[in-house]
Formats: structure tokens, sequence, C-alpha cells
């Protein structure tokens, strides 16, 4: 009875959720079906009309996603978004343990000083390094290539993650890497053995931003290897399949939802060291 | 098994001297207690043995080994830190055995060593749990078992007892006991808590402001504390401390106040012969001062006897503690529970006198 009620209480509150939550996906939710329908269907007809018939899978087609992956080359920009994104995750996220754990727990001169400096680096907007970098990556002949785009990612990724990291790293009682020293562990063996599995949460929650931000960047790989079909990632590819088919509805619904795909369901398989990993950095894990 | 050398060891802080020149030794098999209220430098001390802090001047020798300059795992200690400092990822039997792994044990070492480990504490059947899932004494459990499954030369303690609930306390005070007297391990252990030092150890060195105020047996340290401080700080109630100064009368020494006038023995009074007509501190322990109706045949009118305002009674049933007025000084007793006394009434007390304490009442030394 109590639980009746205190049900009814809340009734209204969700009523509103569902409608917001409705009402936020319906964009993509409206992209998502039209990415299934014919070409012609699309010109006819609203994506709401498929509920008339819900059950009707006739309606429905593969074509679109077919033709994009294959024709349009979205498929190759897929490989190569992915050949970006997960060494552009990984570098920085080596250097900046190693950087965050040093930070932490090792007393060297100026320690503070350069903490600050990385700090600082926060501050600044990448659209100020664009241009003295590029023209290093020319200097250095690495211009158009996936190692400027790591590089640059490192590099732009680099002092938010150490910062995130130092503090997580630092809130760790100091007597766990004490009592590792005194097992007989090296600094090497403390961060690998017991700092690294420790700080899984944010880690990867650390993970998944980065990895986000480098799959949806437009700018740092359009500047750095240029506007080649041969090295475009999917936002890429994207933009300028808007420019040469801008009237192909069903093709571009499909393409934006093959470069929806992954960060959704990195996202969705995640999401649990996602929000662990937020609360970790701000609570002392 | 060594000893374990201190030598004029100092420590800083920047301009701030935690650990000032202390010199002490810890004999092969000992079990040692530095005991001290917080920031004493005790734990400094202890993490300075321990390698985690670095010597700002003098030695440290474990066996016969100057370890001033060895890192902390060459040292060969164990060291078992108030808040545990298991490794929350690893089970109970990794968190055991990691140190034997990081030394390259044979597999069935490691495995006999925890095993017989697990079967001295009493955790064999939680071998497989994680730290988080153990109760406080169980992860203290843990915490000597990393320890001893080194078999290492010297056991360092960091009040390793203290985040525990008072039984518990007492239960695993008993158990360290037993398990130095099987193991004979040397050992240094650092509390803050006079009573774990007192049950402990073979022998106490107390500490204050960095200063190393004496090293002794604990009932030497109790029955002639070097200063007031020690004297104060070993013993619970804790020692009574009278201002009072010493008068000569017929050859004859009292100890007189407004509040009381009492004999000193003869054997006392000579060693004062310096101090007469001079002030200090008149330093007697709770249980030295009777409730004359007790001792029926003691004269109430001896020159050993004082009187007193009850403040507060506490019934102990072993005992009765009862906090009392003299002369606008405060006084603790510690008396038979048979004694009827109420609060706001006077009563009588008889100080042991050849138990009584003077020490100097600028430097806090002990006189006599």
């Amino acid at each position: 009875m109590e639980r009746l009620a205190r049900a009814l209480g809340r009734a209204p509150l969700h009523l509103v959720i569902i409608a917001i939550a409705l009402l936020w996906i319906s964009p993509s939710l409206g992209m998502l079906i039209s990415s299934f329908r014919p070409q012609g269907d699309i010109i006819n007809s609203g994506w709401w009309t498929v509920f008339q018939h819900p059950f009707d899978f006739t309606q429905f087609t593969l074509e679109n996603y077919i033709r994009v992956l294959t024709q349009e080359g979205m498929g190759r920009a897929f490989l190569n978004s992915l050949f970006i994104a997960i060494p552009a995750t990984l570098i920085p996220i080596a250097i900046a343990s190693l950087a965050a754990y040093a930070f932490a727990w090792m007393e060297f001169r100026g320690r503070q000083a350069l903490f600050m400096v990385v700090i600082g680096l926060i501050v600044i907007p990448l659209q100020m390094t664009l241009i003295p970098v590029l023209r290093l990556f020319f200097r250095l002949g690495l211009s158009g290539t996936f190692l400027a785009v790591w590089l640059a990612h490192t590099g732009y990724g680099l002092p938010l993650q150490v910062y995130l990291l130092r503090n997580f790293f630092g809130a760790l009682p100091a007597e766990l890497f004490e009592s590792a020293y005194l097992d007989g562990a090296s600094r090497w063996t403390a961060f690998l053995r017991l700092l690294l599995p420790l700080s899984v949460p944010v880690l990867a929650s650390v993970a998944i931003f980065q990895f986000l931000w480098v799959w949806n960047d437009l700018l740092v790989a359009l500047v750095y290897l240029g506007g080649f079909e041969r090295v475009a990632p999917v936002t890429l590819k994207l933009s300028l399949l808007v420019g040469s088919r801008g009237q192909d509805w069903h093709l571009l619904t499909a393409a934006a939802f093959v470069s929806m795909i992954l960060p959704l369901a990195v996202f969705f398989s995640l999401q649990r060291y996602f929000v662990r990993g937020i609360l970790a950095g701000a609570l002392k894990g | 098994m060594a000893e374990v050398v201190i030598k004029e060891v100092t420590k800083k802080f920047g301009d701030f001297v935690a650990v000032n020149s202390i010199d002490l030794r810890v004999e092969d098999r000992e079990f040692v207690v530095l005991v001290g209220p917080s920031g004493c430098g005790k734990t400094t001390t202890l993490r300075m043995v321990a390698g985690l802090e670095e010597v700002t001047a003098g030695e440290i020798y474990i066996g016969d080994r100057l370890v001033n300059n060895v890192p902390p795992k060459d040292r060969d200690i164990a060291m078992v830190f108030q808040n545990y400092a298991l490794y929350p990822h690893m089970n109970v039997y990794n968190n055991m055995a990691f140190g034997l792994r990081l030394r390259k044990f044979p597999k069935k070492e490691i495995d006999r060593r925890v095993r017989e480990a697990a079967e001295l504490l009493g955790i064999s059947d939680k071998l497989k749990s994680k730290p988080k899932e153990l109760s406080g004494g169980q992860r203290q459990r843990v915490a000597l078992g990393r320890a001893i499954v080194r078999s290492p030369k010297v056991f360092l303690f960091d009040e390793p007892l203290s985040n525990l609930d008072a039984k518990l306390r007492v239960q695993m005070r008993a158990e360290l006991q037993k398990l130095h007297h099987e193991l004979r391990t040397t050992t240094i252990y650092v509390t803050h808590d006079q009573v774990e030092a007192m049950t402990l150890g073979e022998r106490v060195a107390v500490m204050k402001d960095g200063l190393l105020q004496q090293y002794d047996d604990p009932q030497r340290i109790y029955d002639h504390p070097v200063n007031a401080f020690v004297a104060g700080f070993i013993g619970s109630p804790a020692m009574n401390f009278l201002p009072a100064e010493l008068a000569a009368h017929d050859s004859k020494v009292y100890v007189s106040s407004p509040g009381f006038k009492l004999l000193l023995p003869q054997e006392r009074a000579t060693r004062l012969k310096g101090y007469l007509g001079r002030e200090v501190l008149f330093g007697i322990r709770p249980e030295n001062l009777k409730a004359l109706e007790m001792l029926p045949g003691c004269d109430p009118r001896a020159e050993t006897v004082l009187e007193a305002q009850v403040r507060v009674r506490e019934p102990l049933g072993d005992e009765l503690i009862i906090y009392a007025e003299t002369g606008g000084a405060e006084l603790v007793a510690r008396l038979d529970p048979r004694v009827r006394v109420e609060i706001g009434q006077p009563i009588k007390l008889v100080a042991e006198m050849e138990f009584s304490h003077i020490f100097d009442k600028e430097t806090g030394e002990t006189i006599v």
C-alpha cells in the first residue's frame, strides 16, 4: 500500500523525465530510422510514418549502409578513425600515468613548478597551436602522416590527463607504497603491480574521454592530415559527404550512424567505469 | 635476528627538529617500545630505521651493518602500519606472498610460509578473501602475517593497534606478546598508549619533543622516572603533581603547602639538603594515597596524613578513584572500593612518602 502510494507520488516526476528523454532522443531516432529506409520513402514521407506498421520489416533496407561503407568510402574512413583513435588514446595515457606517478610520489627538484606549468597548459586553446605545430611537422616531414595526428592528440590530451591522474594517485595512502617498497618492490614494480591495478576506474574514464574526443575530432585531423580521402577519419569523410551528397539523406544518415556507433558502444559498455571514475577523481576513490 | 643500534640520530624537516640526537640500542630478540605524545618523534625514528625517512645526522646499524644509505627493501625488516596498508586488489594469500614473490622465493616455499603464518594467526580460512571483506582485527592479522612470512631480522610496528576497538586491542595486545615469545624477532614498537608500552615492552623508550627521556625496563620507568614528564606520562590515572616547599624542622624534612605538611623519610631527606626552603614539585601516584579509615593502626595525627575535599568519585568495582582538592591543588587517589566517601565531604588520606617523588620545579628533573 505504502509502496503504491510512493510510486504514485513519484509518477509525475517520472512522466516528465520520460518525456524529456523522448524529446531528446527523437532526432537521433529519426536519423537511425531514416538510415534504414529506401531513398524514395525518405523523400515521400516522414520517418515517424514507419510506426503505422511497426512490424512490417519490408519497409527497411540495409542498402544505404552497404553503399556508404563500400562505395562511398565510409568503411575505409572507419578503419582510419580506429587507426588514429587507438594509438592517440593509448600513447598519452601511458605517458600521463607515468608522469602523474612521478608528480604524486617522487620527490624531485622543481616538482611543484613543473606541475604548475602542466596545469597552465590546460587553459591554452588548441587553435593557438595549430600553425606553429603544423610548421614544425612540415619541417620534420611529418605533415599528413598518422604519426603527426597521434603526436598532436598526445600533446593536447596530456595536461588534463596528468592533472586528473596525479590527483587520483596522490589520494592513495602513502603507506601502500611504503609497504610495497619494504616488501622489495622497485618504483617500477610498485607502478605496475600496485598503482595501475588500483587505478583501473580512473584510467578507464580518462581513456574513454580521450577516445571519444579523438574519435569526434575533425579539426586536428583536418589540419595535420590534410583533407585527403586516403587518410580521412569518419568525421572528415562525413563532412566531405555533406559537400558531395548533400541531397542524399539516405546516405548521410547511414554514414552519420556509422560514425556514431563506436562511441555509443564504448560509452554503454564502459559507463560503469565512467561514472565511478568521475566520482573517484572527486571523492578520493 | 639482529640488534638495532641508533647512534646520535637527528632528523630535521626544514628547521623543525623532529628527532634530536637520540641514542638507542635494541638488543637481539628484544621487544622495545617507543612511547610518547604525538609529535614526539617516535614514528619518525621508526621510519628512519625502516629507511622511509633519510637520517639528517647520526648512524643506524642493523646487525653489524651501517644502513644509513641502504634502501628499505635491502634492510631485511618488515613493518606493520597503523592503517595496515594491505594491497586492496589482492586477496589475503597474495598480500602475504607479494614480498616473497618479489624476492624470488620458490613457489613451494612461499606456499609453506604463507600457510604457516595464516595458521599461526588463525586466518587460514580467509586466504581467498579481499581485505575489504575482513574485519579490523582480521586485517591487522593479515598485516602481521605479511611481516611474519618474510622472517625478517627486525619487526617494526607503527601504532598497529590504534585503529581497533578497545576490546580487540586488549586481545591483540596479548596475541602480540605471545607471538613475540614464539618468534623472538627483534622488535621496535611505536605507540602513544602507555598501557601498550608497559605491557608489551621488555624495555621502553619514552620520548618527548624529539628527545629521548628515559630508556629502561617498564617497571623501573614506573618506579624511578627521571623527570616529571616521564612520571606523568607513564601510569593511569597520572601521578599527582603538587607545588610545594621543602621545609626543615628539628632535622626533619617536610613537604609543605597551604593544604598539607608531609614528613619525608629520613633517607630521602638527606638527599634534599640543597633544596631546603625552595619550591619543588611533589609527585605521588594515586595508588600511594590510602584512605585513613582503611588503616586502623594509623594515627590520624601522623605527619603523613593530609585532608582533602572530595569533588568526584568514580567507583570502578575493583577500586574507587576519587578526585579531591587540598589547599587549591587537585589530586587523584586510587582507593579501596569499600571506602565510604561522599562528594563534597572531607577525606583523610595517608601518603606513602617512601614512594613519593620530588622534582625540580624549573627543570622537571627528578631530585629524589
